[in-house]
């Protein structure tokens, strides 16, 4: 089944052309990469699919589980099912991470029509899923992504993602800033939300992720537009190889 | 327990001078440089129809704390600073009640002390309160303001921190009725720090039409300390001011005032910050931050800080930023399914909580917690509206 359907879809922000007609298609159970190179649009996508303000889509169709997102909002949208992981979290001074987490997953709850989730039942649910990621009772204390290391803001990035249990998440770059370590325990946070009703689409640089996720498709994003898709062995191509083959061919 | 404290012949004696000089000189006026961002004739145009009325100060504590004022106590009345304030004449002048709030020796520091005084329609109350703490005394007190509208309060409040104690101190200013109409506040504080001593000052503004706070503070020994939280709510067409002077005089004396502002509508805020240190006022440590967030473009906010250092070994820092809330960070509540009005509360509360933590006791945090949500369920009504 169709969870995400892009098709043809161009994007700018102000005069500069960023997305040039690009089009994937994700089933439910799937795991997509989408490698490129500094520049290729890897990131305007993700926002695009979320519903920042700042781009200008002129044309295409966003489907998220056969519903046009285009033309709705990022709240709207994410309480569908859509989640991006930030490539860089942005800091919520003054919010702490548990007040932020009881609004969320309270406001998803009743997008889906279920009751409100207060007391014990909730710090259950947070305790447990950040018990997972390695998430310390002492982070959900602190203001959101003040003063994390790169490691703690892309762990809390997943705990989000767990707690919401989108039908498609999408990872910007979810390896920047991660040490070895860090990158093992996230990939693994990942790995165990892989789902057969759940789509993923992780945007990356580099290989590296890719060995922690593993993707059933892989793609290379050259200017805009999907220019090359394959399987792993794809990553693995650019990984010994670089970009240059693919940019040389456009 | 209400407590009334007309002033007493005496005291109407010692006001003369004041009288005279307010019939010559008035109110003050946009001339004035620390009056340039607050036009008071906008605000307070013809007070010929209010009555002087002494108001009631209501206490929660039933010690005997509250006196009226020893004349022998108003000699601070003829220092310069007073003789020359454009505020003080009208105060003294138009005199309705006089109170002396001597600090009992034994107040618990777990216990705080809260006054309420409630100013109805159509009276101007004109209040001197003299609040006296004792050497090595820990005290919570909390005074708070309720105007009616068409109401003028214009309250002096002298403030002594004796030797080794601490002072934490709530100040607040709320409109009592759901009308906006011509409610204004304009006090004028002072107070006095002696040798390690602290004054926790957490000012709160809201719902009036004008409200304006000259905080005049003296460290006048070595040691003493200064802190000030105040935060200042607008909308409509409200104006809040928050005037301050920090006068280090001795050495080792330390000031930190953090101000934070909301403004919606086309309300105006106004922070003048002044740090003075003296010649001798070395390892001076004074600081002051100020923050105003704008929640509609018509809204205005001025910042003036005002540095003045005669000491050379001193560390002194200020800064003030005006904004509106940061798109970043609304974004990124929406695309977790934060709706738009949410994700704006949110980030409001959030603005105030960094403050909030910055407030040591306990009693006047949470009183100004319950300020912010005031305020937020006002706000959220509007948007709903």
């Amino acid at each position: 089944m169709s969870l995400l359907k892009i098709e043809d879809l161009y994007a700018s922000i102000g005069d500069e052309k960023i997305l040039n007609g690009l089009s994937l298609e994700i089933n439910a159970g799937e795991t997509h990469a989408i490698m490129g190179p500094n520049g290729s649009g890897k990131s305007t996508l993700s926002y695009v699919l979320s519903g920042r303000e700042d781009y200008d889509v002129s044309k295409g169709s966003v489907l998220l589980d056969s519903k046009e997102i285009l033309d709705i909002e990022a709240d709207e949208r994410s309480r569908l099912g859509l989640f991006l992981a930030f490539q860089y979290p942005i800091e919520l001074p003054g919010v702490t991470g548990m007040t932020f987490l009881r609004t969320i997953i309270n406001s998803s709850r009743v997008a889906k029509n279920l009751p409100e989730l207060e007391g014990i039942e909730l710090v259950k649910l947070i305790r447990e899923k950040a018990a997972e990621l390695e998430i310390s009772q002492d982070m959900l204390k602190r203001f959101v992504n003040v003063g994390f290391s790169g490691g703690e803001k892309k762990r809390f990035e997943i705990l989000q993602m767990a707690l919401l249990d989108p039908k498609i998440a999408v990872l910007d770059e979810t390896d920047s800033g991660l040490d070895v370590d860090a990158l093992r325990i996230v990939g693994k946070g990942v790995t165990n939300l892989k789902s057969k009703d759940r789509g993923m689409l992780v945007i990356t640089h580099y290989q590296r992720l890719l060995d922690h996720i593993i993707p059933d498709f892989v793609h290379i994003m050259v200017k805009g537009k999907i220019i090359e898709s394959g399987g792993p062995d794809l990553a693995k191509l650019v990984e010994k190889e670089g970009y240059k083959s693919f940019l040389n061919g456009n | 327990m209400e407590i009334n404290s007309p002033p007493s012949n005496e005291v109407l004696d010692f006001c003369n001078s004041f009288k005279k000089s307010f019939k010559e000189h008035g109110w003050p006026n946009s001339k004035i440089e620390t009056w340039k961002m607050t036009p008071l004739h906008k605000f307070i145009k013809d007070t010929s129809s209010l009555k002087h009325n002494s108001n009631y100060l209501i206490p929660n504590n039933k010690n005997k704390f509250i006196n009226n004022i020893d004349i022998n106590n108003l000699e601070f009345l003829n220092s310069k600073y007073f003789q020359k304030n454009e505020m003080s004449r009208v105060i003294l002048a138009h005199i309705s009640n006089a109170f002396e709030i001597l600090v009992p020796k034994n107040t618990s520091k777990k216990e705080t002390i809260d006054i309420k005084s409630s100013i109805d329609a159509g009276i101007w109350s004109s209040s001197l309160i003299i609040i006296k703490v004792p050497e090595n005394v820990e005290c919570n007190l909390a005074l708070e303001f309720s105007l009616s509208s068409s109401s003028l309060c214009t309250p002096l409040i002298a403030i002594d921190v004796g030797k080794e104690s601490n002072l934490s101190f709530g100040l607040s200013v709320i409109n009592n009725s759901k009308s906006l109409n011509a409610s204004n506040f304009v006090s004028l504080i002072e107070g006095n720090l002696s040798e390690n001593s602290n004054l926790e000052m957490v000012l709160t503004q809201q719902g009036v039409t004008l409200s304006r706070s000259d905080i005049n503070i003296n460290l006048n020994q070595n040691y003493s300390n200064y802190d000030l939280i105040g935060v200042y709510f607008g909308r409509e067409k409200q104006h809040q001011d928050i005037t301050t002077c920090v006068n280090h005089l001795a050495e080792n004396t330390s000031s930190n005032q953090i101000i934070r502002g909301i403004l919606d509508d086309s309300s105006v805020g106004v922070y003048q910050g002044g740090v003075k240190v003296a010649p001798n006022a070395q390892k001076t440590d004074g600081r002051q931050m100020s923050r105003a967030l704008l929640l509609s473009n018509l809204a205005e906010s001025n910042s003036k800080p005002e540095l003045e250092i005669f000491a050379d070994d001193v560390s002194c820092a200020h800064g003030a930023t005006i904004g509106e809330l940061d798109k970043d960070q609304f974004f990124y509540l929406l695309s977790r399914g934060v709706s738009h009005s949410m994700a704006r509360e949110l980030l409001i509360k959030a603005y105030l909580n960094e403050v909030v933590e910055e407030i040591q006791n306990d009693y006047l945090s949470d009183k100004l917690e319950k300020a912010i949500d005031f305020w937020l369920s006002e706000f959220k009504m509007k948007e709903v509206a």
